[in-house]
């Protein structure tokens, strides 16, 4: 990774709503074409951390750059520029109910592009069949089960072919079959396509199958970052307690706590 | 430009040769310049140039082999080589192409076939109204027999918003109806002397097509819409689901009540709708023809018959139904979710108050007889 520029990098961010501070002077870099997973118990932080690399909401302290942009010191104009960059699948894949699948992909390529229309069908297509959803692009959201969904939501963060996706919980609620069918077509995503993925879940299972790198959050810090090796031989409790893993002997293993 | 090559679409012999980058910043320029007199006997793509694509370079491509293949007549795309593509575009094809596999082949839309699915999907509407309508019904007349299942007090609600509610709004139209109706007929009555005769005129008006028709257009805005959204919104929250998989109708739970209700304001908001309408001749006959209030009344009643006044009492209350039906018809139908429920609404009062006015015609017919 040396030389190369880091797909998000953030310095001492601390993101707080009111009183109530959620993360801490978190610092963390996140490296291109890789499966980043945020990892953490429920209401920990994922989400927001996820979110503030978005500007989705504010940050109180600290800097956050995306793609080598400084987002949190973007115009309107850049930052919607550097949004295209980018895709996000929302944890209940948000798609428009009242348009039908296909016209929820259509949205960012006649916002953002000018495609001719023919063109734009054939991308839909391409990207309904790369998610495997080639016959359901008549569809209305309301008409698709879960995994669906989800399906078609990320085939529509994939319209503008962003250089890294963002993942929600991209499980929940989804059944063993479709979760595993998931995990598969994202990590075809990044194998085929070159795209970074960064996805938070707290669903042990796709983390091993998917995770090249895992953030652990507690309290209001990271208080884990490392490969899946290095999470098996981690000291922390929280971490070992999260993925199952049994206690280590005091002696035993390199201490990583704290590991940054 | 990028990678030094510049992005060009062009024809060489028999092949379309792509160029430099295909990319969406790229490929609307490439696009204008494919012309179906440009790929006519060609049977190649030449890709031994292209330096980068997205997935807007392959749909280019795949669009061009598609253009290439139906001028050659064939259907698919696939069967149009693409030679000298760079590694990474040869991939996104062969990914693209083994997913677009899968899927069933393009078909084309003839006119006939359209034709068909139209007449067929005419049909199956014609069928789920009358299925809808056979439910309302059966569910009204078990409901007067066996009242459970039914939720309490939903029949004074309906009452009191479709009736109650309406009653100023539809008085004060019918009012001022009756005096534009009146003034108007006066204005020409008086040429020849027979001002009397505003009492006969007002009367038929009023009694057989005004009053009946008026309030059953104000009711399908005013109801019809609600009724139609307030069913389309609880499918597409699954509230209806919700009541079927508790044992509930949805039919006999949510729009029974409203057929009732509606059956019992009707023909009051019709009656009133009479009496404020002739009000208005009455005050136009006073003030503007010198008649007197009695002799208006007179002469109204010898004019219009009390069984012209029960059938458009009769005649309002097939209105009635006819709204609820189409309106709860238009809900059940709903697609998508907050834009849907805008669309069936406005469908639901397009479509009552045009029943509204067919059923008016053929009752005309009846009073011809």
């Amino acid at each position: 990774m040396e030389g190369e520029t880091p797909l998000v990098e953030i310095k001492d961010l601390t993101v707080q709503f009111d009183d109530n501070v959620v993360l801490a002077n978190t610092s963390i870099t996140i490296w291109p074409r890789q499966v980043t997973c945020i990892v953490g118990q429920s209401g920990c932080g994922k989400t927001t951390l996820l979110k503030a690399m978005l500007r989705l909401v504010p940050v109180a302290k600290g800097s956050i750059h995306v793609l080598g942009e400084d987002i949190l010191r973007l115009g309107e104009t850049e930052l919607e520029h550097l949004l295209t960059r980018v895709g996000v699948l929302f944890q209940n894949g948000a798609l428009l109910n009242s348009v039908s699948v296909f016209e929820n992909i259509a949205v960012p390529l006649e916002q953002h592009t000018s495609l001719p229309p023919e063109i734009i069908k054939r991308m839909i297509q391409v990207k309904l069949g790369l998610v495997g959803l080639r016959d359901a692009e008549s569809l209305f959201p309301a008409e698709l089960s879960g995994g669906m969904k989800k399906r078609a939501a990320l085939a529509r963060a994939l319209a503008l072919d962003p250089e890294v996706l963002f993942f929600d919980e991209p499980s929940a609620g989804l059944d063993p079959v479709n979760r595993r069918r998931l995990d598969d077509l994202m990590l075809s995503l990044k194998d085929k396509l070159g795209v970074s993925l960064i996805v938070v879940t707290h669903e042990v299972e796709s983390i091993r199958n998917i995770a090249d790198r895992i953030l652990f959050i507690a309290g209001d810090a990271i208080i884990f970052q490392g490969t899946q090796t290095e999470m098996e031989a981690c000291t922390i409790p929280a971490v070992r307690d999260f993925f199952g893993l049994a206690a280590l002997p005091a002696s035993a293993g390199p201490s990583v706590g704290g590991h940054q | 430009m990028a990678h030094g090559v510049e992005s060009r679409l062009y024809r060489s012999g028999e092949a379309i040769v792509l160029q430099g980058a295909l990319t969406r910043d790229t490929v609307p320029a490439l696009y204008r310049a494919l012309l179906d007199e440009n790929v006519l006997g060609c049977r190649v793509v030449d890709a031994g140039r292209v330096t980068a694509a997205d997935s807007a370079g392959v749909a280019l491509t795949e669009s061009v082999r598609l253009r290439i293949a139906r001028g050659r007549g064939r259907e698919h795309e696939h069967e149009v080589p693409v030679l000298g593509a760079p590694g990474f575009l040869s991939s996104a094809l062969d990914m693209y192409a083994a997913d677009s596999e899968g899927g069933p082949p393009p078909r084309r839309t003839r006119l006939l076939s359209r034709t068909t699915q139209t007449l067929s999907g005419v049909l199956r509407l014609v069928r789920e109204y009358l299925q809808l309508s056979a439910d309302v019904f059966t569910w009204a007349a078990v409901g007067l027999v066996r009242r459970v299942k039914r939720r309490r007090g939903a029949f004074v609600e309906q009452c009191l918003r479709i009736g109650v509610d309406s009653v100023v709004i539809i008085g004060l139209l019918s009012f001022i109806i009756g005096l534009i109706l009146a003034l108007q007929s006066a204005a020409q009555l008086r040429q020849f002397g027979a001002n009397i005769f505003v009492a006969n005129l007002l009367g038929i008006a009023v009694v057989r097509e005004m009053a009946p028709m008026m309030t059953a257009i104000l009711v399908a805005g005013r109801s019809g819409s609600a009724i139609a959204s307030e069913v389309a919104t609880m499918k597409v929250t699954e509230e209806l689901e919700a009541l079927t998989v508790m044992g509930l109708d949805p039919v006999r739970y949510v729009i029974v009540p409203k057929l009732y209700a509606i059956t019992v304001v009707m023909p009051i908001l019709v009656t009133i709708s009479m009496v404020l309408s002739l009000s208005g001749g009455v005050v136009i006959g006073m003030t503007y023809l010198n008649i007197s209030p009695q002799s208006f009344l007179q002469q109204l009643f010898s004019a219009v018959a009390p069984g012209e006044t029960a059938i458009a009492l009769f005649k309002s209350v097939i209105f009635a139904w006819q709204i609820v039906i189409v309106a709860s018809f238009n809900g059940f139908r709903v697609k998508g979710g907050a834009e849907g429920v805008g669309v069936v609404t406005t469908a639901a009062v397009v479509a009552s108050v045009f029943s509204v006015i067919v059923i008016d015609v053929l009752f005309s017919f009846l009073y011809l007889t």
